[in-house]
């Protein structure tokens, strides 16, 4: 087995509610590994967005270690912690919120490449074109500002942003959920291609075990804040043993094309 | 089955920034009495501004043309055919040449119906004795002139977000009672006492404390079920559901559902049930709608559109669905790593 | 619709639009009508208006033209007002933008020493800051500023608390972005049209302050300005109240047309935000 990427152990993230500590992580461990993709799966307030913020350093943790790249990732800070931020990067679940409402395409994937130095002043326009293209996306669209292009597109854009200072690992917090269904399918692929050509692994959160099942490799599934059981994606959502994954499993809505009796009365 | 509602050749244009969009383009079907009917779509496709048309909620700025046709019992007051709300910008020759045209129309559309259509069933005792016996016969004239219903008595609204649809300063318990006072005359000692009962019905836990509590000390599904009890207070005829469950986890989803089918089956409400998730909705749903560009694409019976779509959207909708036994796109990637 | 024709729809918004048009154009013409010293004597002492053709508006008591007084004085108002202001919502959105994105031990300071110049009367402020440093223009603009930058600041600060807490500032994180820049090309932009709102009352306040200020002859004293041509007048209040009500008639339709173009670009603005 090869060695882990990202190694989490015994994550823990309190919040005070008045006077009671809530636990909104509490000792979580998992890994990694280069190229792979891990689905954190668990109903809201499971703890799954506080993971990513966490592993994100957007937040601090209260306990636990967090190592990325065989480093300490907790032990960054300023200059270094925004350096390594090229390695580990995310896409958000709303493309819009995700970019500064007066931003043009240009100007999101130029910042990446600016403050990581990844291409000089004079390359960065070909270096955006070459982004672009490598998204799906046409190179006219860099002049068009982020609110006049589609929902679609703009995750595209996020993605872009996303490869763009060549990360080993990218946190997508339900990435694909606001997104139409034939776009979801479009930009799954996409995420599946660029982890295929350039070895990305994915840490992907999703409430969606259908998506979960089609994409991920292994599948962490969160209750309250705990792990509540882990293994191999299809495996696990075969037969779930947990009772929070029994329930997800059984509340996913399933779709019976073969049938000729409809599923509408089913009780 | 008997139409509760008939929509005949629906235009919606929305006026944005000097340009005219149309959300809806010549739409017509019907709805009938007591069925679950979803209208499915994705974004853009107009299926929000068919629910907000029908619960008369539409912007003031916003055209509309063709017809809203209801068939509900015990309306008194007569109405034109369209919601106060967008009258002054309807042109009434405008409607008349919408209605005339959905006449000529409507068999297009009618394909998936099959025999829905005119013959008032004796299953369906309850809502026909009650159906004013003119109504069929009214439909045909130039004319629409049926009656408006009135939102919250007769028709039940469940936004997509509890957070922004609930009064954040007011109580659960006044936000439900004031829809029983406002629409079934009750005191507002009898008004609690019902909604303290609704809560139960819609199973929140603890009714005596969410009668009390404020919404921003629920939970999401919490809150949902509140909208829903709220929505119900006044005992509507139709009750439509707009996204009600998308910004729900997937196990709150289930439970929403579930209580929207129950409280529908109770009550004898017509469900008008909008989303985006055409797994979801023909788990609910007797007949489904698809609808895309604001044109209606296919309407028919669940388990035909499910098992033998004849539109090819349709068909790649459900092919976009992913669901627990859809075979891995992973695998296609690994193969070739 | 384009903004500016969604602002000339407004009746307060073009009411404004031409006093200020009006005022501009006063203070931009003043030496082309009234070349020389504003202050030179033009004709005899105390001639009311409309009595000779070249001088319409009179002169004081000491025989200075009232119309190129009026000009020249229109020059200090708007420049005072205008600079006055910029400075005031430049610090505000600054010290506003700081507090509220470093959070913590910053915010406490600067909301403090926010509190401390809100407590002392904006007036005051102005008055012993001249009084100390001497008047000039420029120590009049700078009075000014340092009593009205304060509400700025506030606006800004809870603009930008909420801001910060959103996804686009995250993901600015995310990618590296130094907090500096993040505060300051991220978040500023968007916290500014609240601030922005605040500009035509701010303006306004600025030109009646630089009034008070040259009424009390703490004004620059090389410039003619409307509060000084007032202060002239009280002498002869009684004998030639023109010499009052002329400046004063300015004064209150300038700080009316500021008001009203103001109220026209926030209301262009948020019918605008309203439609997206």
């Amino acid at each position: 087995m090869s060695r882990p990427l990202l190694a989490v152990s015994g994550l823990t993230k309190r919040y005070r509610r008045g006077d009671k500590t809530i636990a909104a992580v509490d000792d979580v461990s998992f890994d990694i590994r280069p190229g792979e993709t891990l689905a954190l799966a668990g109903p809201s307030g499971s703890g799954k967005s506080t993971i990513a913020r966490l592993v994100l350093r957007l937040i601090e943790p209260d306990a636990g270690r967090i190592e990325f790249e065989g480093g300490d990732f907790l032990a960054l800070n300023g200059a270094a912690l925004r350096a390594r931020r090229a390695r580990l990067q995310m896409v958000f679940q709303d493309p819009l919120a995700a970019f500064n409402p007066r931003a043009t395409v240009a100007r999101v994937l130029d910042d990446p490449l600016r403050i990581h130095d990844v291409a000089s002043r004079r390359e960065r326009p070909r270096g955006i074109a070459a982004l672009l293209e490598r998204v799906g996306l046409s190179a006219d669209l860099a002049g068009r500002a982020i609110h006049e292009i589609s929902g679609g597109q703009r995750q595209r854009i996020a993605i872009a942003r996303a490869i763009a200072t060549k990360p080993s690992l990218i946190v997508l917090d339900e990435a694909v959920s606001a997104l139409d269904v034939s776009v979801r399918r479009q930009i799954l692929q996409l995420l599946l291609d660029l982890q295929r050509e350039e070895r990305i692994a994915f840490l992907f959160i999703s409430h969606d075990l259908g998506v979960i099942s089609a994409i991920a490799h292994r599948i962490v599934i969160l209750d309250a804040g705990r792990v509540a059981e882990s293994g191999d994606a299809r495996a696990v959502i075969g037969a779930p043993q947990s009772a929070i994954g029994k329930a997800l499993v059984a509340a996913a809505p399933k779709l019976n094309r073969t049938s000729t009796q409809g599923t509408a009365d089913r009780q | 089955m008997t139409a509760l509602l008939s929509i005949r050749d629906l235009m919606v244009t929305y006026r944005r920034d000097g340009s005219e969009v149309a959300a809806l383009k010549h739409v017509s079907f019907d709805v009938a009495a007591s069925e679950r009917f979803a209208i499915i779509g994705e974004s853009g496709s107009g299926k929000s501004t068919l629910a907000l048309a029908i619960a008369g909620l539409l912007p003031g700025s916003s055209k509309v043309g063709g017809s809203i046709e209801w068939k509900l019992p015990n309306l008194r007051l007569p109405h034109s055919f369209a919601p106060p709300s967008v009258l002054p910008d309807i042109s009434p020759t405008r409607g008349e040449i919408g209605s005339l045209a959905a006449n000529s129309s409507s068999a297009t559309l009618e394909i998936g119906e099959g025999g829905d259509e005119g013959a008032i069933s004796p299953q369906v005792g309850e809502m026909s004795g009650r159906t004013e016996g003119g109504a069929t016969e009214r439909r045909p004239s130039a004319i629409a002139t049926s009656h408006m219903p009135l939102g919250g008595r007769d028709i039940g609204f469940v936004f997509q977000d509890p957070s922004a649809s609930l009064d954040p300063v007011m109580t659960v318990g006044e936000q439900i009672a004031e829809v029983a006072h406002t629409h079934l005359g009750l005191s507002w000692s009898q008004s609690y006492a019902r909604a303290k009962a609704l809560l139960e019905r819609v199973r929140l836990p603890d009714p005596d404390a969410a009668l009390r509590a404020y919404p921003h000390q629920l939970s999401g599904g919490q809150k949902q079920r509140v909208a829903i009890a709220a929505a119900i207070a006044a005992g509507p005829k139709l009750l439509i559901a707009d996204e009600a469950t998308s910004a729900l986890d997937a196990i709150v989803q289930a439970e929403i559902v579930a209580l929207i089918r129950q409280l529908v089956a109770e009550d004898g409400m017509t469900l008008l049930f909008v989303s985006h998730d055409i797994a979801l909705a023909a788990e609910l749903a007797e007949r489904i709608a698809v609808f895309r560009h604001g044109e209606l694409v296919e309407l028919g019976a669940t388990a035909q559109i499910v098992a033998t779509p004849r539109h090819a959207y349709t068909r790649a909708l459900l092919d976009a669905h992913l669901g627990l036994d859809a075979e891995p796109l992973l695998q296609q990637a690994g193969a070739s790593r | 619709m384009s903004p500016l024709r969604r602002f000339l729809l407004t009746p307060e918004a073009i009411a404004g639009a031409i006093i200020l048009l009006a005022l501009f154009a006063m203070a931009l013409s003043a030496s082309l009508f009234f070349p020389g010293d504003p202050q030179a004597i033009a004709g005899p002492a105390l001639l009311p208006p409309f009595q000779h053709w070249s001088l319409p508006l009179g002169t004081d008591r000491l025989g200075r033209d009232v119309q190129a007084e009026l000009f020249h004085g229109a020059r200090t108002s708007l420049a005072v007002g205008l600079a006055a202001a910029a400075a005031a919502l430049a610090v505000g959105a600054i010290v506003g933008t700081l507090a509220g994105f470093a959070g913590g031990v910053v915010d406490e300071v600067l909301m403090r020493v926010t509190d401390a110049f809100q407590t002392v009367p904006s007036f005051l402020l102005a008055l012993a800051f001249v009084s100390i440093v001497g008047p000039s223009l420029g120590v009049v603009v700078a009075a000014i500023a340092l009593g009205a930058w304060t509400g700025p600041a506030r606006v800004a600060r809870a603009e930008v608390l909420s801001i910060r807490e959103r996804d686009f500032v995250a993901g600015a994180r995310v990618i590296g972005m130094h907090p500096l820049e993040i505060a300051f090309r991220e978040v500023l932009p968007n916290a500014l049209p609240p601030v922005l709102a605040l500009s035509s009352v701010i303006v306004a306040a600025a030109i009646l302050t630089e009034a008070a200020l040259s009424f009390l002859g703490l004004g620059d004293p090389n410039r003619v300005t409307w509060g000084g041509m007032i202060a002239e007048g009280r002498a002869v209040l009684r004998t030639a109240p023109f010499l009052s009500i002329i400046p004063g008639i300015a004064l209150v339709l300038t700080v009316l047309g500021v008001y009203l173009a103001g109220e026209g670009v926030v209301e262009t603005t948020a019918v605008r935000r309203s439609l997206s």
